[in-house]
């Protein structure tokens, strides 16, 4: 994915015209922040969720923001938390739940924002019983394309670390996926 | 054994315009919140010394209250006599004549008729009336 400069941004927040700088944020990285929580999360309502209180959390701590990281990493890590904020909460609410579970692919089959099919929706149920970590890894690393150097740095992982655990994530998915073939 | 491929196609979307009607959404989400002041709090040295001296005032008055309220004793000499008799004719209901009274500190007799007490204190009392299960200490109150 490539990477957008955000010269223009630091300078609106150098000159503290904090509110256009929140503006150009929106209109450059919503739609790259909406589709990496929509990947952790799966479902349009969660996603948009997580999208709406990461700007939130953006428009609070703006004029916290020094410039210490590219305003791409620090957006990405924003987003990351609130997703896992979310997942969180509806691991409590299915927990506490007397409902019936379904599987996360039955669930994706009968969603109306999921267009794919059940041979899809097992693949994503798959990387979903990955380990928190490994599955962040696997899914920016292979649906969003990402350099592991960026990934370094929203995660706060070495390189080497990504490396190995999107190898074992990759393993982990084919592995799972042959067995449910069987 | 099917052999699954990692299929890269996008199988999620979104409803219709939500990117385009997201930034309104935002901006009106974001209106009433201010954003978090990076400036640093100046806190003057009065503010920080005042709760300080408040409780140094508090433990001062407290040791002055403390010294000034102490109780000091009295010696015997300085109750006046009659405020002794009085508790001790209360305190020792013994039917004693209430003028027949003696002080153990000062081994003085206080009554006020002293003749009389003269003329019973060297009795010599028979032996043969001393009763032995008789309590001497009825009749003084101070005899150990």
């Amino acid at each position: 994915m490539p990477q957008q400069p955000d010269p223009e941004i630091m300078k609106l927040l150098r000159n503290k015209q904090y509110e256009q700088a929140f503006n150009l944020m929106v209109k450059n990285y919503q739609e790259r922040l909406y589709w990496h929580v929509r990947k952790m999360l799966y479902f349009h309502e969660d996603a948009d969720d997580a999208l709406q209180n990461t700007f939130v959390k953006v428009w609070r701590n703006i004029k916290k923001f020094k410039g210490d990281s590219r305003i791409y990493t620090w957006l990405y890590r924003i987003a990351t938390n609130e997703a896992l904020n979310i997942i969180s909460q509806n691991k409590k609410r299915h927990l506490s739940s007397d409902n019936e579970q379904k599987s996360l692919a039955q669930k994706l089959v009968s969603d109306a924002y999921f267009d794919g099919d059940e041979a899809e929706a097992k693949l994503i149920e798959a990387i979903a019983k990955l380990p928190e970590k490994q599955r962040l890894v696997f899914q920016m690393k292979y649906y969003d394309n990402m350099k592991y150097d960026d990934i370094s740095e929203i995660l706060q992982t070495s390189v080497g670390a990504l490396k190995a655990s999107y190898h074992h994530a990759v393993n982990k998915i084919k592995e799972s996926l042959i067995i449910k073939e069987i | 054994m099917k052999n699954l491929k990692l299929n890269k196609k996008d199988v999620y979307r979104v409803p219709e315009g939500y990117f385009e009607d997201k930034p309104a959404q935002l901006l009106d989400a974001i209106k009433d919140i201010k954003p978090i002041d990076n400036t640093p709090t100046v806190i003057s040295i009065a503010k920080k010394v005042t709760p300080w001296l408040a409780v140094a005032a508090v433990l001062i008055i407290g040791l002055f209250l403390y010294n000034s309220i102490s109780v000091t004793s009295i010696s015997l000499d300085e109750i006046p006599q009659e405020a002794i008799e009085e508790y001790i004719a209360v305190e020792y209901s013994l039917n004693t004549r209430e003028d027949v009274l003696y002080s153990s500190v000062s081994g003085q007799l206080m009554n006020e008729d002293e003749e009389w007490l003269e003329e019973y204190s060297e009795i010599d009392i028979p032996e043969e009336y001393i009763d032995e299960e008789i309590d001497y200490t009825l009749t003084n109150p101070f005899a150990l």
